[in-house]
């Protein structure tokens, strides 16, 4: 009985050790399910503050990311009064799975309350409001003519995120413009900054990359 | 540490089964020889219970964490674990003690993948490494009654009431963020101590190996409810799953095995 009783003790105190001495780390990556979607469209339209009527509307399309063919930039060319102030807007949209429709898909005729309020196909800015919290776009002026877009085009975002404090997103801006005459490129950049937002362009990976030709006149 | 202790304890118990062979005592078959007291260790497999055990990561459409969801709020992403402890009592009549128990118990963490595929979804990049040390750990410090009801002079039942003084920790999850080939940094969801209030009631049978000597088989049910303030680090983006505050029963069945040291008569 004592061999008996010993054995079972050491066996007890064993398995009690064993599933006690245990509590490991562990780790795991998630990688991005595949079938996201592409920004394939940005549309800049600005409305001058001072007469509604004078509403200009630029567009930068690539329908193919892959870059197969060189982004369609004929309707990326901003034309703003000199001495005005615009209210701005930035859409973004996806057009690699469905064209917008032919009364939409130019400048001429492009009106973003026309797009299904459920049309989450085409319009993705819907999207990145909801996810302003870790996203900013950006405005870089390059030198041109007459004195440098630099000098006589400034932009403020007007929109907020919902982080403490609150940054700007930039999907709504004013545009002041100055004189002289001037012409230069101006960079929108969609900046994606999970977890490191701050207000500055410099953080996160770009969402997009497009290029305008702005015209003060 | 821990393994040193219980490897003397079972060295110093099982000395005793040979010393105590020369010295048995003479029984009447009728009257179950019980002994005033015992000091014992146990240890065995914990099973987690309720809201803390729940693994949701609700979002909405665009994987925005809801910070207002029940869920949410009280998913604790904890599984089963095992438990290890020392108990002692003094039965001062035939039926009824008082006595102690201290415990350690840890639970590993559940639902990785889940939380995981949360984050990433929430802040919307190509991958994000979810790390977690450890999980749940709770000690245990509780004071009670103890009741046995002898079936023959060598099995028992046993029965416990106790209540007392629960530390419990959480475990850390770090999460570091990459998209478009950048490192958009690692934050953390800190480690977090709370203490309250405990109880737990069980029942199990003893098996008298001699006069001085018993294993027993036990199952317990434990309950606490910890009020943990979350540090969270690295932060600077409201997106994704974010606790500041968790305060849910943590409830454990535990099935254990024990040896205990009789004491007395």
């Amino acid at each position: 009985m004592s061999f008996i009783a010993q054995i079972a003790v050491i066996a007890i105190t064993g398995a009690m050790m064993a599933v006690s001495s245990c509590q490991k780390s562990e780790s795991v990556l998630t990688p991005a399910p595949p079938g996201n979607e592409f920004l394939t469209t940005v549309v800049l339209q600005c409305i001058n503050t001072k007469a509604p009527y004078d509403t200009e509307t630029c567009l930068w399309r690539d329908l193919t990311p892959n870059g197969s063919n060189a982004p369609d930039t004929s309707e990326a060319a901003l034309n703003l009064a000199r001495n005005s102030t615009y209210a701005c807007n930035v859409y973004i949209l996806d057009e690699s799975q469905q064209k917008l429709k032919k009364n939409l898909m130019d400048t001429n005729h492009f009106n973003i309350n026309k797009l299904p309020a459920n049309d989450s196909t085409n319009n993705v800015t819907t999207e990145i409001r909801a996810r302003q919290n870790y996203h900013l776009v950006c405005f870089t002026m390059t030198q041109g003519t007459g004195g440098g877009l630099a000098a006589n085009l400034s932009v403020v975002r007007d929109d907020y995120d919902n982080n403490s404090p609150p940054l700007q997103v930039g999907l709504i801006d004013t545009f002041t413009s100055l004189s002289p005459v001037s012409n230069g490129r101006m960079e929108v950049v969609l900046h994606h900054q999970p977890n490191v937002k701050n207000g500055s362009c410099e953080p996160g990976s770009p969402d997009f990359d497009v290029f305008y030709t702005v015209n003060i006149k | 540490m821990k393994k040193i202790i219980v490897l003397s304890t079972a060295l110093i118990f099982s000395a005793g089964i040979y010393a105590q062979d020369a010295n048995t005592t003479a029984k009447n078959p009728d009257v179950p020889v019980m002994s005033n007291g015992f000091i014992g260790i146990l240890g065995g497999y914990s099973i987690s219970t309720g809201n803390w055990t729940h693994t949701s990561y609700v979002a909405d459409q665009y994987g925005a964490w809801l910070p207002n969801n029940s869920d949410n709020l009280s998913a604790g992403f904890a599984g089963n674990g095992s438990t290890f402890g020392v108990e002692g009592g003094w039965y001062f009549c035939q039926y009824i003690g008082i006595g102690g128990h201290v415990s350690y118990s840890n639970f590993v963490f559940k639902g990785l993948d889940s939380i995981s595929a949360g984050y990433r979804g929430s802040f919307d990049v190509d991958q994000v490494t979810t790390s977690v040390s450890g999980g749940y750990s709770i000690w245990n410090f509780m004071t009670g009654l103890y009741f046995r009801y002898p079936l023959t002079d060598k099995f028992s039942v046993t029965a416990k009431l106790l209540g007392g003084f629960t530390s419990a920790t959480t475990p850390e999850i770090d999460v570091a963020v990459e998209d478009g080939g950048v490192e958009d940094g690692t934050f953390t969801q800190q480690k977090c101590t709370a203490n309250s209030f405990g109880y737990m009631a069980g029942i199990g049978i003893s098996y008298k190996l001699n006069n001085y000597l018993g294993i027993n088989l036990q199952g317990t049910y434990a309950s606490s409810q910890p009020d943990f303030k979350i540090d969270n680090t690295n932060r600077p983006v409201n997106v994704g799953r974010l606790l500041t505050e968790y305060n849910q029963p943590l409830t454990n069945y535990n099935i254990c095995l024990g040896v205990t040291y009789l004491i007395g008569k």
